[in-house]
């Protein structure tokens, strides 16, 4: 059995070295500061300014007998009630903080300014006219001089030959150019007779029959057998 | 031969150089015969077709049992993925194969 092994020659070893920031990256971390106050209640035990001063009664029941026996039936009864009340009172103790606001407001303010004048501007009568109002428009005018004079554009060819003209003749003709076109009268119309191709199935038969016709020319007439064998047969004479 | 050769798509190399002993005596198998031709059959791991008959060239005459290979001729030409090549020793018409596998990696190539 044969054993194979292999070395590699030629084959690329890569060593890579990371350059650059070493060390272990920060953690990022988020910290929140938030201006709630939270609500701490407090609790105040509040101790009874006036003491009680009414009086309390214990009864018990006796049962009568030799000797008396008692029933545990205990009764107490308080004739003074207490006249302190307790009152609890508590504000919750929030503070909110908002951030400082970035957006900005910018107010402007256009001066509308009314005066009246208490100018007299009749003052033959006693009394006091209003303000007069003129109004005045001025005219838009467009003024477009009539022009007389008209501009007229002529041009003349400028042509200019170097060289004297022939002295032959041009004349112009035409021949027409004339495209027939010949329009086909004739038609063709595609006709097709059915080819019927019959094929008769014979179904008369013929049976080969053949009668053997035997014809014995007896030469003898006293004798009507052959061989001793009788023929029903008219001997031909 | 647990090892994996691990190659490149598309590359010629590198080298490999067989060492062929007796799995009995550890001794050299002797392949200076002219008769004597190694083979590598290259196919897919898990397939059944031979991609690949790679030629080998004798180390030494081949008194030492030592073939070397590459794989020019695009042979490295195929699909990233797991290969595989089986080790075939012809003595004359006595053919006889490793039981061995050589296992390839092929990686692709940036283009």
């Amino acid at each position: 059995m044969i054993r194979a092994s292999y070395i590699l020659t030629g084959s690329l070893a890569v060593a890579v070295v990371a350059a650059g920031i070493i060390g272990t990256p920060s953690t990022p971390g988020i910290k929140h500061t938030n201006s709630f106050t939270h609500f701490v209640p407090s609790v105040s035990v509040l101790a009874p300014t006036e003491f009680f001063g009414g009086e309390a009664t214990i009864t018990d029941t006796v049962i009568e007998g030799i000797p008396p026996s008692l029933i545990n039936d205990v009764v107490y009864t308080v004739s003074k009630v207490l006249a302190d009340t307790a009152t609890f009172s508590e504000v919750p103790a929030f503070a909110f903080t908002r951030a400082a606001f970035t957006d900005s407001v910018t107010v402007t303010e256009a001066k509308v300014i009314a005066t009246t004048s208490t100018v007299d501007i009749d003052l033959s009568d006693p009394d006091i006219d209003t303000d007069p109002v003129t109004i005045s428009e001025a005219s838009v005018l467009t003024i477009k001089p009539a022009y007389s004079d008209t501009a007229s554009i002529s041009e003349a060819p400028g042509f200019t030959f170097s060289k004297g003209m022939p002295g032959g003749s041009i004349s112009i003709s035409e021949a027409s150019v004339l495209t027939p076109t010949k329009v086909e009268t004739d038609s063709s119309s595609i006709s097709e007779a059915a080819v019927y191709t019959f094929t008769k199935v014979d179904t008369d038969s013929t049976t080969p029959s053949e009668a053997f016709s035997v014809t014995y020319l007896y030469t003898d007439t006293s004798d009507r057998t052959i061989n001793g064998h009788y023929f029903n047969e008219t001997p031909i004479r | 031969m647990a090892d994996v050769i691990k190659v490149v798509k598309g590359d010629e190399k590198p080298d490999v150089t067989l060492s062929l002993t007796d799995d009995v005596s550890g001794a050299v198998i002797d392949l200076s015969a002219g008769t004597t031709v190694v083979t590598i059959k290259f196919r897919l791991s898990g397939s059944t077709t031979t991609l690949d008959t790679i030629a080998t060239t004798k180390i030494g005459g081949g008194t030492g049992g030592q073939v070397s290979f590459n794989f020019g001729s695009g042979i490295l030409d195929v699909d990233p993925g797991m290969y595989e090549g089986q080790i075939q020793v012809a003595f004359g018409s006595d053919l006889q194969t490793a039981f061995d596998l050589l296992r390839f990696r092929v990686a692709e190539k940036f283009t």
